[in-house]
């Protein structure tokens, strides 16, 4: 007879809760209620008053905001300077995702094998990641150098003349999501290599008793087996990257325009950055909450897009 | 049933003490905030600049016990300042440049000190400049809301052992002379520059300094701006044409690298226009050469500088304003003035002082003070302070196009002014 439950006349339709199960369920709220409370104050409260403010002309200083329902939103698609953000933004996270992340997978699977100063070469390569991204933006502000940056000293062995990373619009973006590989491949290398140690070796000795190949093997096994953790690191890099605000800004800085962190000519002008110059610089809160809510729905729109596709691609068992 | 009343009791009186602690606190604060006239003074400048203000303040706080002064320096100054006026915590006293004294002042945040000043004994508005009075007054009113605290002008510091070595006069000899003039400045400037060094180091964003050379008109009123002119085009023409033309001054890409302020401390350049801030740090990193500064040169028989303030604002919000307005008194007082002179870190305001030898004599001997207060006339250009910083930065982002040779000087102005009149129709 289940416990939590205590048999009562037949025809009442009722069960009765023990005192038991119920001092259960008070605690459990206890316990969580301070986390949900956290969550509902600093999450769901700021993202339905960011709403309710894209929906006014206000200045954050200014004591009495302007409705204007959906003006903010006018403006931003007829804003060329938030257009040329959200190309910029797109142009970064295809960058890291696109390169980033096959670095990563590479590394992974690389260090996953027993090799001379493996472990050295893993915290080597996870150091960037813990290393605060006030300090590597400051340091890449020298590598990136013109004319003393170690990467054009670099790339003159090569033959290949010098870039002009930090003031050149062809090349700023390039140095950004440079930095930023450099910065965040450690991170998705240390996953996946979590990733490949639950692969099971028997699949391996089976494919090696079949006599399959080192690719056929990592496209057959290692892939598809590692797609769950595959989708995981998608799904956090793009949101990451969408993002992508203090490196751009740091990196920035001091150029002789008095810019906003945006780079030369916007080259490096982001959807977050645009929100934050909006709201503390140019004192236009309410068009930075707009964008703010637009960056939101793409953000839950590719998300949906990526959770409805894994279904294609994603193997959580054999 | 009776270890539950018991528990409910227990609840109950804790409430009641708890209640009574915080009421009890409560009147005791209230006691509390009307004696102590503590006066909370927010400040960018980090620990340094916290420890010179403190010592400005010694005597005034050692003369008014009753007051205190808590100064806070918090690194990112602007947002924090952003988010404790919306958060309704602002401080009493703050710093405020431009064009954030505007962006404050349209907002009705700001606390109107004119009733402070008529009443004062210690404030003299003559020993003021009015153009500068009128930078933190309101523009239709007249009222004071903010009392400025120091100026700074650009002059040009030198590198007295390059001139030395390369047999030129110095420019403050040729200024001696009557001979300071534009094509003179060129002309040194252009012996100066080598394949190491640069004759000028000038960083192109601040254009706005050679503007009134060639364009004194280019702010048409309080709404308008002229920048698709043939004069505001040469102006910005002149600031490229140092670079490109001339080829005294290092470029947008090469300032990246390594900053002027940086490049005239390692000696790769002999000349840097900038303005009075920069005499204090290169004072404390004691330099490995002869150094001074002389006004800016003339053109056409005379001399423009830009002219950069800051103010002491009171909000409207703060919490004591009659011991906030008491510190400001001080501070851009005689004595709290004589003190920012010794200190040597900005140009009094009080023109009484900036023209004492007080000021004329500090920093250190030889030291040109009269510099930075030779251009008689030099005054913000006030209109331009009305705009708020978007302007600044549309402006900075589209001439950056020129002085990095993505645009022409004509094309740039042309679109600069399309932009400018749009910001000013919303």
């Amino acid at each position: 007879m289940d416990s939590d439950v205590i048999a009562v006349p037949v025809g009442s339709g009722k069960t009765k809760m023990s005192l038991r199960r119920k001092s259960e369920i008070i605690w459990g709220f206890i316990f969580v209620g301070p986390v949900v409370l956290g969550i509902l104050t600093f999450m769901a409260f700021p993202t339905f008053y960011g709403f309710y403010i894209s929906m006014f002309k206000w200045s954050i200083i200014g004591k009495h905001p302007l409705f204007i329902g959906f003006g903010n939103y006018v403006k931003l698609i007829n804003d060329p300077d938030f257009l040329k953000a959200f190309w910029n933004t797109t142009v970064y996270v295809a960058g890291i995702i696109f390169v980033c992340v096959p670095l990563s997978l590479l590394l992974a699977y690389l260090f996953n094998k027993k090799m001379p100063f493996g472990e050295t070469l893993k915290v080597a390569y996870y150091l960037p990641v813990i290393t605060m991204m006030v300090a590597v933006a400051m340091v890449w502000r020298w590598v990136l150098s013109t004319d003393y940056g170690i990467l054009n000293y670099f790339l003159g062995f090569f033959g290949i003349k010098k870039i002009a990373w930090l003031s050149d619009p062809r090349w700023a973006m390039p140095g950004l999501i440079i930095m930023s590989i450099w910065k965040g491949v450690g991170f998705n290398m240390v996953l996946f290599i979590a990733g490949l140690k639950n692969i099971p070796e028997m699949y391996y000795e089976a494919a090696d008793i079949d006599g399959a190949s080192s690719s056929r093997k990592f496209f057959q096994i290692t892939l598809p087996l590692l797609s769950p953790t595959t989708l995981f690191i998608l799904l956090t890099t793009m949101m990451n990257s969408f993002q992508i605000f203090s490196q751009a800004l740091i990196l920035f800085s001091g150029a002789s325009d008095n810019s906003t962190g945006a780079g030369p000519d916007n080259a490096c002008n982001t959807i977050v950055l645009y929100l934050y110059n909006n709201a503390f610089k140019w004192s236009s809160a309410g068009y930075a909450a707009s964008q703010a809510v637009i960056l939101f729905l793409v953000l839950v729109i590719l998300t949906v897009v990526q959770l409805k596709l894994q279904k294609r691609w994603v193997h959580y068992e054999v | 049933m009776k270890n539950g009343l018991k528990f409910l009791g227990i609840i109950i009186v804790f409430t009641v003490l708890y209640s009574l602690s915080v009421f009890a606190g409560g009147q005791e604060e209230a006691k509390t905030a009307k004696a102590s006239g503590t006066v909370t003074f927010m400040m960018w400048g980090g620990a340094t600049e916290k420890q010179v203000v403190q010592g400005y303040l010694a005597p005034f706080l050692a003369k008014n016990p009753d007051i205190k002064v808590e100064i806070s320096t918090p690194p990112n100054y602007g947002d924090v300042l952003q988010t404790m006026v919306a958060g309704g915590t602002p401080p009493d006293v703050c710093y405020l440049g431009f064009p954030e004294f505007v962006q404050y002042l349209k907002a009705g945040q700001l606390l109107d000190l004119e009733k402070y000043a008529d009443k004062s004994t210690i404030f003299n508005k003559k020993d003021f400049s009015p153009a500068h009075l009128a930078s933190f007054s309101d523009r239709k009113t007249g009222d004071l809301y903010s009392i400025p605290k120091d100026w700074s002008t650009y002059v040009v510091y030198y590198n007295d052992d390059m001139f030395r070595k390369a047999g030129l006069p110095s420019p403050l000899e040729l200024y001696n002379k009557g001979e300071w003039t534009m094509d003179k400045f060129i002309e040194v400037a252009q012996k100066l520059t080598t394949d190491k060094t640069s004759g000028l180091l000038f960083n192109q964003g601040r254009w706005k300094t050679f503007v009134p050379y060639f364009a004194p008109n280019w702010i048409k009123g309080v709404d308008k701006l002229d920048v698709n002119t043939p004069q505001f085009i040469s102006a910005v023409k002149f600031v490229d044409d140092l670079t490109t033309k001339y080829k005294i001054n290092p470029s947008v890409d090469q300032f990246s690298d390594m900053s002027p302020a940086d490049r005239f401390s390692q000696q790769k350049g002999a000349m840097y226009i900038i303005g009075r801030w920069m005499t204090m740090r290169y004072i404390k990193s004691d330099l490995p050469f002869k150094w001074n500064v002389v006004p800016m040169p003339k053109k056409n028989g005379k001399a423009h500088t830009w002219v950069d303030m800051v103010g002491y604002a009171v909000m409207k919000d703060a919490k004591n304003p009659d011991a906030a307005w008491k510190v400001i008194e001080y501070l851009t007082g005689p004595e709290g003035q004589a003190a920012v002179a010794r200190s040597g870190h900005a140009i009094p305001i009080r023109l009484s002082i900036a023209n004492s030898d007080i000021f004329l004599n500090s920093v250190r001997p030889g030291f040109n003070n009269e510099a930075f207060v030779a251009i008689k006339d030099a005054a913000p250009i006030l209109v331009f302070n009305n705009f708020v910083k978007i302007f600044y930065d549309t402006m900075g982002k589209e001439l950056n196009n020129v002085f990095t040779g993505r645009k022409t000087a004509e094309s740039a102005c042309a679109e600069l002014q399309k932009k400018i009149d749009k910001l000013l129709k919303e």
